[in-house]
């Protein structure tokens, strides 16, 4: 029997969907050593057995056009006939699989790996949190299971070890604290927008009232408004006299001691001093967990403080994801330049993250400015203009904060180092660097493996790397090897047609038969195909090496078009003994 | 079509075979030598010379192998013995890789005369003439002839050091380094373990000529048996699949003979030989093998539709 058009049109079909099959399968039997959790399992298939498939498609491409031209066998008809029913499926596949690739795939290769990065976080922070609670560290053991939980919520081991932290955190309160529970303090009136005449009224009220501390309080509110008001200080004397005179006790000794701490961390908050007001708050919040105005600071100076430093546990969050190493751009700006330096950088959402920063700008008579950071954090800053990379109509920016502070403990806040020049504004702590956080985050994206940065980025990458001080050669070749998965799977297909022809079976191998050795064709074609891929890639890199990036794309250009010639010319050939 | 001669077949199929070599030889041996010569590549014409020789001398085992391939086909289609072929294709072959390595024997004397520097800051170690492949400040590597201290000049292909600029000499820290090491950072060999099996090849004419010869014959017996690989199946492009696939993994191959494991299983039989005639003869044992499953297996070439790809 002979193998017709249809039949041909589907074997490659059919050799295609087997091999999404094979590789369906073989992500199956991968996922029990992958580790990876319940919520990812089933896009984490998908997106492993369409890798695999990507890998194998130049061969089994080749093997099924070799195998349906092999057994094509119907008489009376002209080679290009023979040729159509087989080339033309093959191509059509070969062209959207290459559109595949140049779009989707990277995609879904990076999605497959946070998903492993996402799953082996997720174990880390459970066994973490394990750790932690046998230690009997409650605030660790309860950070770790939160980002255990904001990863997936619903696997029975987060919730199995969740419950034991809560209510190991519920044991550790009714020990300290036993027959309270704590109350919602109410909420402090409002003292936004308020003038320093009505912080006067306030305090006056107090006063009557016989609340010294609170009339003490507002009076001094009200002269930081305004230094000026003569009665809010004459009334916040009274209000320090009548505390003084009633303090006895050490119980109103303690409580006088505290109010004046309490309005010193008020003034440090006012005159802009965020972290040390932030760091009087939180110690006046461990002694007073209730009193409603350190809590109300306390937020207000956190909040405050947020805008020119970040937290030590957003900056581990971050870099417990996935993280590069080694990361400098250059970018020269008004003749000066303007060099940064990280040994691990990292984003997360709209921030970059680096550790052992360092920040350079050096003129024509050498350094003006140089600072070093142990960790560090980025932002965009908007420009007013339409935001453009690289362009000139609107300038890129992004704000540095050369500061992190653990949020528990203030106390422990990293310091930036100026070991040339001055801070400029807007201060110590923040410098502000005419680079893109979009850029950044494209050349951060290119330094991932190659097959995992779309076509795009790629395309990004090549324009702004010269901007930023990057040698763009490598994203050069990536793009010109891109670009060739077209070519070279149109050269695959026809090739592997020519060599079906050549090696014709003259009897019919049976369906079944022939099925079964699609896979055994496949795989003896995948190995000189990889070769021939390493040599391809080999040649590329010697072109890149040796010639100007435009020589080195145009002689890659060329030899494609070559190898497309010589393919279209074997089938050709092959065409004039197809009438033995 | 036209009905040759026997005599004229099997010239047509040793013809092929020069052209297929030639034309695989050159290609490689410019494909090798082409990253050197571009990184600043220097030296006198004798070492040039000596140059080219030495990446022409390693291109052989796996020239003979393409020309099998492009020849092995054609000698299947056209011949009616397949001992017509294998004393053809197999002659051709054991003549190549066993004249390589007599060939490697006529360089290894320097070209005269040999420089005699040896600067009272110089090393023992120090050597004379060279031929810079690669260059990097002030390190080297290259192609040089040594004297070692109390001994004559003696070729050790390949060696890298520091490059005494003004006196014009490497002072070398290290030498037999792979000749083929002009392989790009991060780009990985396109055929796995042939880099090795080239260095391994051009290494033989240093020791013992008879080893040398058992182990170069034993290597081309093994490279001709990948020819039957082509007849073994059914279906005829398995065949060529087959024996494709096995011309690329034939330097990993090659390789397998060469590690401990090979020594291991010679032992187990008690086999007691000098590494280098332990390859050539389990080379050669391997290659013997499929020539005789070519016997066996396969039908006679005298049943062979002409212009097909397989016996019926």
């Amino acid at each position: 029997m002979a193998v017709r058009d249809s039949e041909a049109r589907s074997a490659v079909a059919a050799t295609v969907f087997l091999g999404f099959a094979a590789a369906f399968a073989t992500a199956l039997i991968e996922y029990r050593s992958s580790e990876v959790i319940g919520r990812f399992a089933a896009p984490w298939e998908l997106a492993r057995a369409a890798s695999l498939l990507a890998a194998w498609m130049p061969a089994l491409l080749f093997a099924a056009c070799a195998a349906s031209m092999s057994l094509h066998r119907e008489q009376g008809l002209r080679f290009s006939e023979l040729l159509r029913p087989v080339l033309v499926p093959a191509l059509v596949l070969a062209l959207l699989f290459s559109a595949l690739e140049l779009t989707v795939l990277p995609g879904i290769r990076r999605a497959q790996t946070s998903y492993e990065s996402l799953s082996s976080l997720f174990r880390d922070a459970l066994s973490d949190a394990e750790a932690a609670l046998k230690a009997g560290d409650i605030p660790r053991a309860q950070e770790r299971i939160a980002l255990g939980g904001a990863i997936d919520s619903t696997e029975s081991a987060y919730k199995l070890l969740n419950e034991r932290v809560q209510r190991a955190f519920l044991k550790a309160g009714q020990t300290s604290d036993p027959g309270s529970v704590r109350k919602p303090s109410a909420p402090p009136p409002s003292d936004t927008g308020a003038t320093a005449y009505e912080f006067y009224r306030r305090a006056q009220g107090y006063f009557k009232q016989g609340d010294f501390y609170s009339a003490h309080w507002y009076a001094g509110k009200s002269l930081i408004l305004d230094p000026s008001r003569r009665d809010a200080r004459q009334l916040q004397a009274e209000a320090w006299e009548r505390i003084t005179a009633s303090a006895q006790d050490p119980a109103d000794k303690a409580r006088a001691a505290f109010h004046e701490r309490k309005a010193a961390a008020y003034a440090l908050l006012q005159s802009g001093n965020d972290l040390e007001a932030y760091r009087a708050f939180t110690d006046l919040n461990r002694e007073q967990p209730k009193d409603s105005d350190v809590i109300r600071y306390r937020k207000e100076s956190l909040d405050r403080l947020a805008e020119t430093a970040f937290f030590a546990e957003d900056y581990r969050r971050a870099f417990a994801g996935r993280s590069r190493d080694g990361f400098a751009v250059r970018v020269v700006e008004g003749g000066i330049d303007h060099i940064l330096y990280a040994s691990r950088v990292t984003v997360a959402g709209p921030f970059l993250y680096f550790q052992s920063f360092e920040y350079m700008t050096a003129g024509a008579e050498g350094p003006i400015l140089h600072v070093r950071a142990p960790y560090a954090r980025l932002r965009g800053l908007s420009t007013g203009g339409p935001a453009r990379l690289g362009t000139e109509t609107a300038p890129p920016a992004s704000a540095v904060s050369l500061r992190m502070v653990e949020r528990g403990s203030p106390r422990e806040a990293s310091q930036p180092r100026y070991v040339k020049g001055r801070p400029a504004p807007p201060g110590q702590t923040l410098l502000v660097l005419p680079m893109d956080f979009e850029a950044l985050s494209i050349l951060l994206d290119l330094q991932d493996e190659a097959e995992r940065i779309p076509f795009f980025r790629l395309v990004a990458g090549m324009r702004l790397a010269p901007l930023y001080g990057l040698d763009p050669s490598s994203y050069r070749m990536e793009t010109a090897l891109r670009i060739s998965i077209p070519v070279m799977l149109m050269a695959l297909v026809l090739l592997g047609t020519a060599l079906g022809a050549r090696f014709r079976r003259d009897e019919e191998p049976g369906r079944l038969r022939m099925m079964l050795t699609l896979p055994l064709l496949a795989f003896l074609a995948s190995i000189p195909l990889s070769a021939a891929g390493r040599a391809g890639h080999y040649l590329l890199t010697r072109l890149f090496e040796t010639l100007p990036p435009a020589g080195a794309v145009a002689v890659w250009i060329g030899f494609l078009c070559s190898l497309l010639t010589l393919s279209l010319l074997a089938v050709g050939r092959l065409g004039v003994h197809a009438s033995d | 079509m036209l009905e040759l001669s026997p005599m004229k077949r099997g010239l047509s199929v040793a013809g092929r075979f020069l052209l297929w070599f030639l034309c695989a030889e050159i290609v490689e041996t410019l494909i090798l030598a082409a990253g050197p010569l571009t990184d600043s590549a220097s030296g006198s014409a004798p070492f040039r010379l000596i140059f080219w020789a030495g990446y022409a001398l390693e291109s052989l085992p796996a020239s003979a192998a393409i020309a099998l391939l492009g020849a092995g086909f054609l000698a299947t289609r056209t011949l009616r013995h397949r001992l017509s072929g294998y004393l053809i294709l197999g002659t051709l072959t054991v003549s190549l890789l066993g004249g390589g390595t007599w060939l490697f024997r006529g360089l290894e004397s320097p070209p005269e005369p040999f420089p005699n520097r040896s600067p009272a800051s110089a090393s023992p170690r120090d050597l004379a003439p060279y031929f810079v492949r690669s260059l990097s400040g002030d390190k080297a590597a290259g192609i040089v002839y040594a004297r070692p201290a109390g001994s004559e000049p003696r070729l050790v292909w390949a060696a890298s050091g520091t490059y005494a600029r003004d006196k014009g000499f490497l002072l070398v820290d290290r030498i037999s380094l792979p000749l083929a090491d002009a392989r790009p950072r991060g780009s990985p060999d396109p055929l796995p373990g042939f880099r090795e099996f080239r260095t391994w090849y051009l290494e033989l004419g240093r020791g013992d000529r008879f080893q040398a010869l058992a182990a170069s014959i034993g290597t081309a017996l093994l490279i001709v048996g990948l020819w039957p690989l082509s007849r073994l199946f059914r279906w005829p492009l398995i065949g060529a699949f087959a024996v494709i696939t096995a011309f690329v993994l034939l330097g990993s191959l090659h390789g397998v003979l060469r590690s401990p494991a090979a020594g291991d299983l010679a032992a187990l039989i008690g086999l007691r030989v000098p590494g280098t005639l332990l390859v050539g003869i389990l080379a050669g044992a391997i290659g013997l093998a499929l020539i005789l499953l070519d016997f066996a297996l396969c039908p006679s070439f005298s049943s062979l539709r002409r212009n097909r790809g397989r016996p019926r």
